[in-house]
């Protein structure tokens, strides 16, 4: 291991370690801050997988973070408080929708994939919108519970801020670590051919729409648990949460973290929520700008503030 | 028996014709060489062949087994390959991993979710050997897009080669090379025909090399075969020299 390389591996250990420790210090409002960047940066690596390494950009990822949301706050409010039935539910629904839909979606190139998924998702918008005895319509489902881990000897609360941070942590931890095999494998090695020349793949021996529903399914899994831990954090499922805007959220954060750099997603997702944040409270029209910081990685950081970063500094984060 | 053999194939676009029943038996071992004037439908018979175009009428065969259309991914499988006249090669991955892909799918592992059999020594050696044989070992970790014509071309060539297939389909080897990279490719190509129980169609313009190493020419013109047979053959019938050779040649 070179000199570059150890010191992306001690970064690594230190911003894990910092998110380890740091409910020690950091007061109730700052620690809620840094959970729902946890769960937007899980949103982004969903929508990093497709669009990142297959290069199929979905604007219909939100149809799948609300599906978690509203699968975990039924579960939770008819079902169970404790955690493992709600997250198979979310899971297995994600797959069972995502199997389909994503079936229809990556048959027809990456174009028509973008307003294929858009379409799904404003139709998940309708539904959840208007099928208000399941869905609570409009005014969504309030007070979802954080769920309890229940087993024989141990019982946790997940109400409590600390502990549902580490909860999300964990799973943010474990799904990120992998994603990471995931992408460095040979199935993401031939995500990427496809991504580069789909046309040749097929020529090679794969089926490149199998190579794309497998991807698409595990990036709607991975968003569905972001909309599930967003709902529990927020206490809140209504509507909003599968329409467009929210959809644009991942692609905008991955964007200012940096498309091709594995770290981009999730630092991404850290820099927008804080800005929102900060911004909102200064200035109120924060969306403006969003829209010049938009604008400037776009036309002077290509690859993003990780991105960018990388090329300085000649490192892969 | 032949290794490849079509029956009857035609492939209509709309209105147009681009083949008009093409029957062809090609033998275990040969060099073909497809000639023709532009348009005469030889890359359209090689894109039916492989899968990519389904014919409108007539059946494909290799080694006796119909696989008329089939996807590509599924006629690869029965042992045919192919190279492509213009560039198609992974231009955003390295040489390396251009060839791991196919050699990856001999061994069935593109599915592979946790683990990187790419890296494996085993695979890599593999690999390795291929590069080894276009002559591209130093090149092994060069970004594809970034190699010179002639590399890519070759490249464009061991991605099929890869797989070990039992037919290997050359789609115009030398286009858009300078004379020495030409050389080059012809060079190679006699030295890939060598493998054991490998055939090899070509289409090529390069009458000088088609000639020297094709061990049969089929003549195409508007989407028919007009001539077929031995190079001295082709080179003195009056149909090829009207068609397409010219009084010179």
């Amino acid at each position: 291991m070179n000199g570059k390389n150890r010191w992306v591996l001690s970064l690594t250990i230190f911003v894990i370690a910092f998110l380890l420790i740091c409910p020690a210090f950091l007061p109730s409002f700052t620690l809620y801050l840094l959970n729902e960047m946890l769960i937007y940066g899980l949103f982004c690596y969903g929508f990093y997988l497709l669009f990142s390494h297959a290069g199929y950009l979905s604007f219909g990822q939100a149809a799948y973070f609300a599906l978690g949301a509203y699968s975990v706050a039924i579960m939770y409010k008819h079902v169970t408080l404790n955690i493992w039935l709600p997250f198979l539910t979310v899971i297995a629904v994600t797959a069972i929708v995502a199997t389909v839909l994503g079936f229809l979606s990556v048959r027809l190139g990456t174009l028509y994939f973008a307003f294929i998924t858009l379409a799904f998702a404003q139709m998940i918008y309708a539904i959840v919108f208007r099928w208000t005895s399941f869905t609570g319509g409009d005014d969504g489902l309030p007070g979802v519970s954080r769920g309890m881990i229940d087993v024989y000897f141990l019982q946790i609360d997940l109400e409590s801020p600390i502990y549902f941070y580490y909860f999300t942590l964990l799973i943010f931890l474990v799904l990120v670590f992998v994603l990471r095999k995931l992408v460095m494998s040979s199935f993401g090695l031939t995500l990427r051919s496809i991504r580069d020349n789909a046309e040749r793949t097929s020529f090679i021996g794969v089926n490149p729409q199998r190579h794309l529903l497998i991807a698409f399914v595990i990036s709607a899994i991975y968003c569905a648990i972001a909309g599930a831990l967003h709902a529990s954090l927020t206490k809140m499922a209504y509507p909003e949460l599968s329409y467009w805007s929210t959809s644009a959220e991942p692609i905008i954060m991955t964007l200012i973290g940096g498309i091709y750099t594995f770290s981009g997603p999730f630092f991404g997702a850290v820099i927008y929520i804080f800005l929102k944040t900060y911004l909102m409270t200064m200035i109120g029209n924060w969306i403006l700008f969003l829209g010049v910081v938009l604008l400037i990685i776009v036309l002077f950081f290509r690859k993003g503030v990780m991105g960018f970063i990388e090329e300085k500094w000649g490192v892969r984060l | 028996m032949s290794i490849l053999e079509t029956k009857g194939i035609t492939k209509k676009f709309a209105k147009f014709t681009a083949l008009n029943g093409i029957s062809l038996e090609i033998e275990k071992g040969e060099i073909r060489a497809i000639i023709g004037p532009n348009g005469a439908g030889k890359t359209t018979f090689f894109n039916v062949v492989t899968g990519k175009f389904r014919p409108t009428e007539g059946a494909v065969y290799i080694d006796g087994k119909d696989i008329t259309g089939k996807r590509p991914y599924e006629i690869i499988t029965y042992g045919i390959a192919r190279s492509f006249q213009i560039i198609n090669i992974f231009q955003g991955l390295t040489a390396l991993e251009n060839i791991a892909l196919p050699v990856l799918n001999k061994h069935g592992k593109n599915m592979v979710l946790f683990s990187r059999p790419h890296l494996r020594h085993d695979i890599r050696e593999e690999c390795l050997t291929v590069l080894k044989e276009i002559g591209m070992e130093h090149e092994a970790d060069t970004l594809a897009g970034k190699l010179s014509h002639g590399d890519k071309k070759k490249l464009d060539i061991a991605i099929g080669l890869a797989r070990d297939p039992r037919v290997l389909l050359l789609d115009e080897p030398t286009a858009g090379l300078n004379p020495q990279e030409n050389k080059a490719i012809i060079t190679l190509i006699r030295k890939i025909a060598q493998r054991k129980n490998l055939t090899i169609v070509l289409i090529e313009h390069d009458m000088d090399a088609v000639f020297s190493i094709s061990d049969n020419i089929t003549v195409f013109q508007q989407g028919t075969v007009i001539a077929d047979g031995k190079p001295d053959d082709v080179r003195q019938n009056k149909l090829v020299i009207d068609a397409y050779l010219g009084e010179d040649f």
